[in-house]
């Protein structure tokens, strides 16, 4: 370039700037060099192309001008160097959007540096100036070249600087732009592996070709893993949130398809890899590139399951409160009926103690039947206190106050005292005992045991009110003693069957109303009975008689 | 002497009952139920029944129920032997027809005094037309 260098012919510097003007197109079809590369290789072009002193980028900043980047020519740039004449100049020139741009050949003769130097020396022999505007035509700054000495322009000169200027700006703006999109980018990036929402991307082909962390977190599995599987094939089992089976056609329409229509916040119960349970609440929306039919699709998910969870727990706590609130009103129906019956049957023994000392008191009575009412107040009150007691039995026994005494015990010993011990009083009750002699012992609560034995009996005679033979009998069935009291009463109806055996519980309308008791006897049998591990239950045909038989089991040391 | 029938199914009270009226001039019979007490009623005519509430087979409603129906023993008072609780059954036992009640627990003087109130008062009582000529003396 240098050997080029020959005074002053035109032609010469016509070349000059058509070769700086082919460079600069190169320059600029280089892709994306970073700007300040560019910058300098196209301040370098000009410089030499025009042998400008000092060829420079100003930039305005508010209203004063910066000067960017310069290349200067050591020979000639010296003397020239960046005076406050120059800068003033240029700065006026950036700020004015009126300015165009200038090619001044005889800068001593330039009547608006004359008129801003005012008459003092200045060095510029000419100059150049173009004032440089951003893509939205605000002003940006100026292109200038300085030149020792005036000198003789050529044609295309101004097109040179034009086009350079021209260049520059727009490879700065290309640089915000970059700069600006990679920061977008990144942050884009981080919100979208920091979101907790799970997201998954699908190619065309329902593919997985990226995964978030919470993807991974959720799906349990590292995207790694997931790329290039289809959704439903991430986990074992895919059902809705119910838990209700789903086909692959809808599984595939839910997590891979929505190409046609977005998918908005669909629940599915899905079984991870790990066998996990989650509920995933799921949208889907396809993204069209341009024009392109080829879509991918943007599955984004949540883990509901806490929720589900919790809703699950507050129903069934729900069901469960209503459950109990329906047990609890029973109940308290059962226990008004209770005091109902309980003071009626108080009343009879009430009556007969209140009755018979009356007449005892009022001595009208032979020494025989003194004793004999005397007996029967006795008995009297001993029902009362009986009934007390299994009052507070049933409420000990009920709330855990009373445990088990467990001794090894012979049932077959227990019937025949116990029968012994009821028969006196029941003439018309005969009682037949039906025991099977190799029942062996077994661990159980002595007085417990009597005491459902005594009340099976009291019960089978209390309703056989004909008078009518009352059975009672034990055998081994598998590992289990039965005992079986059977009698020849009014039966009870089926639908009271379960009944009979709930605390308070009295037949409304059936013959039992009648019957004498705190109705508390076979509430307290089945207690019992099942505080052992045993079970009791009753088998009936109406106006024929009852069996009720227990088991209790025969290894169990309970 | 006036013929008094108890109905009640417990052994004690009717032990009791008959305690009670020893030493009054009453002839006294005692039935084991309502159904048993209804055929006692058509049978020996008494001039006044005692019935329990509850006994198997025919309660005191119903026995009373059966004797309004009955023409020739539709006239004969019932009272009702109850517990205090049991206000309802005693509403519907005087929608029946009855004549009145004694609560349990009862004192053997107050059954005997009730007795004879209602004696007398059967004695003042309209004699139904249908049965006038039979129960004249």
């Amino acid at each position: 370039m240098t050997a080029a260098r020959v005074d002053g012919p035109a032609l010469v510097y016509a070349e000059r700037v058509t070769a700086g003007l082919d460079m600069l197109a190169v320059v600029a079809r280089k892709d994306t060099p970073p700007a300040g590369d560019l910058i300098g290789n196209i301040l370098l072009l000009i410089g030499e192309f025009l042998d400008a002193g000092l060829t420079g980028l100003g930039r305005l900043e508010g209203s004063a001008l910066v000067i960017e980047q310069v290349h200067s020519r050591g020979d000639v740039a010296l003397p020239l160097g960046m005076s406050s004449l120059s800068r003033d100049l240029f700065q006026m020139m950036a700020r004015n959007s009126a300015m165009r741009a200038v090619v001044v050949e005889d800068a001593r003769r330039d009547p608006l540096l004359i008129e801003m130097a005012g008459g003092d020396e200045q060095p510029i022999g000419a100059y150049s100036c173009v004032p440089l505007h951003r893509s939205d035509r605000s002003p940006y700054g100026v292109l200038f070249t300085l030149h020792p000495s005036a000198r003789t322009a050529q044609d295309g000169e101004l097109a040179l600087l034009r086009l350079g200027g021209r260049l520059i700006v727009d490879a700065l703006e290309a640089a915000a732009l970059r700069q600006e999109v990679r920061i977008s980018d990144e942050r884009m990036q981080a919100a979208y592996m920091a979101m907790a929402c799970g997201v998954l991307i699908l190619d065309q082909s329902s593919a997985i070709i990226d995964a978030n962390h919470a993807a991974e977190e959720i799906l349990g599995l590292t995207a790694r893993d997931m790329v290039g599987r289809r959704v439903p094939d991430c986990f074992l089992e895919v059902t809705h949130a119910d838990g209700s089976p789903m086909s692959l056609e809808e599984q595939t329409a839910t997590l891979a398809g929505a190409r046609d229509r977005p998918v908005r916040s669909v629940v599915l119960r899905v079984t991870r890899f790990d066998a996990a349970r989650r509920w995933l609440q799921i949208d889907a929306v396809p993204i069209q590139k341009g024009h392109d039919a080829a879509t991918e699709v943007v599955l984004s998910f949540i883990d509901i399951s806490e929720r589900m969870r919790a809703q699950a727990l507050i129903r069934s706590t729900l069901e469960a409160q209503q459950a109990a609130n329906e047990r609890l009103a029973a109940l308290n129906r059962a226990k008004s009926d209770f005091i109902l019956t309980v003071s009626h049957e108080f009343r009879t023994p009430l009556t007969g103690i209140l009755g018979f000392s009356e007449i005892l008191r009022d001595g009208w009575t032979s020494a025989d039947e003194v004793r004999e009412l005397g007996a029967d107040i006795h008995a009297d009150a001993k029902r009362l206190s009986r009934m007390v007691d299994e009052i507070l039995d049933l409420d000990a026994l009920l709330s855990g106050c009373l445990s088990l005494t467990c001794d090894w015990i012979n049932l077959n010993h227990i019937i025949a005292n116990a029968a012994a011990e009821i028969e006196p009083s029941h003439p018309r009750h005969p009682i037949r005992l039906v025991l099977d002699e190799e029942l062996p012992s077994l661990r159980a609560d002595r007085e417990r045991v009597e005491q459902v034995i005594r009340n099976l009996l009291a019960n089978a005679v209390k309703f056989t009110p004909q008078g009518g033979a009352i059975e009672i009998g034990s055998r081994v069935v598998g590992n289990t003693a039965r005992v079986s009291v059977k009698d020849h009463g009014i039966g009870i109806p089926v639908d009271q069957r379960e009944n009979i055996f709930e605390r308070y519980w009295r037949s409304q309308n059936g013959p039992a109303k009648y019957a004498q008791g705190s109705g508390l006897g076979l509430p307290l049998v089945r207690q019992i009975v099942e505080m052992h591990g045993g079970k009791v239950w009753v088998e009936s045909e109406l106006n024929r008689g009852s069996t009720f038989h227990f088991s209790l089991p025969l290894q169990a040391a309970v | 002497m006036a013929k008094v029938l108890f109905c009640e199914d417990s052994p004690i009270i009717q032990k009791l009952i008959l305690f009670s009226m020893r030493g009054t001039s009453h002839e006294v019979f005692v039935a084991v139920d309502g159904a048993d007490g209804m055929a006692m009623v058509e049978r020996t005519q008494p001039d006044l029944v005692f019935t329990d509430l509850y006994m198997p087979r025919m309660d005191g409603i119903s026995l009373t129920r059966s004797m309004k129906a009955c023409p020739n023993v539709a006239h004969i008072p019932v009272i009702l032997i109850t517990a205090s609780g049991e206000v309802e059954s005693i509403d519907e036992a005087y929608r029946m027809g009855m004549a009145s009640h004694i609560l349990k627990p009862f004192s053997p003087a107050t059954l005997r005094q009730m007795v004879a109130d209602w004696l007398v008062r059967s004695a003042c009582l309209p004699v139904p037309s249908d049965a006038s000529s039979r129960d004249a003396g």
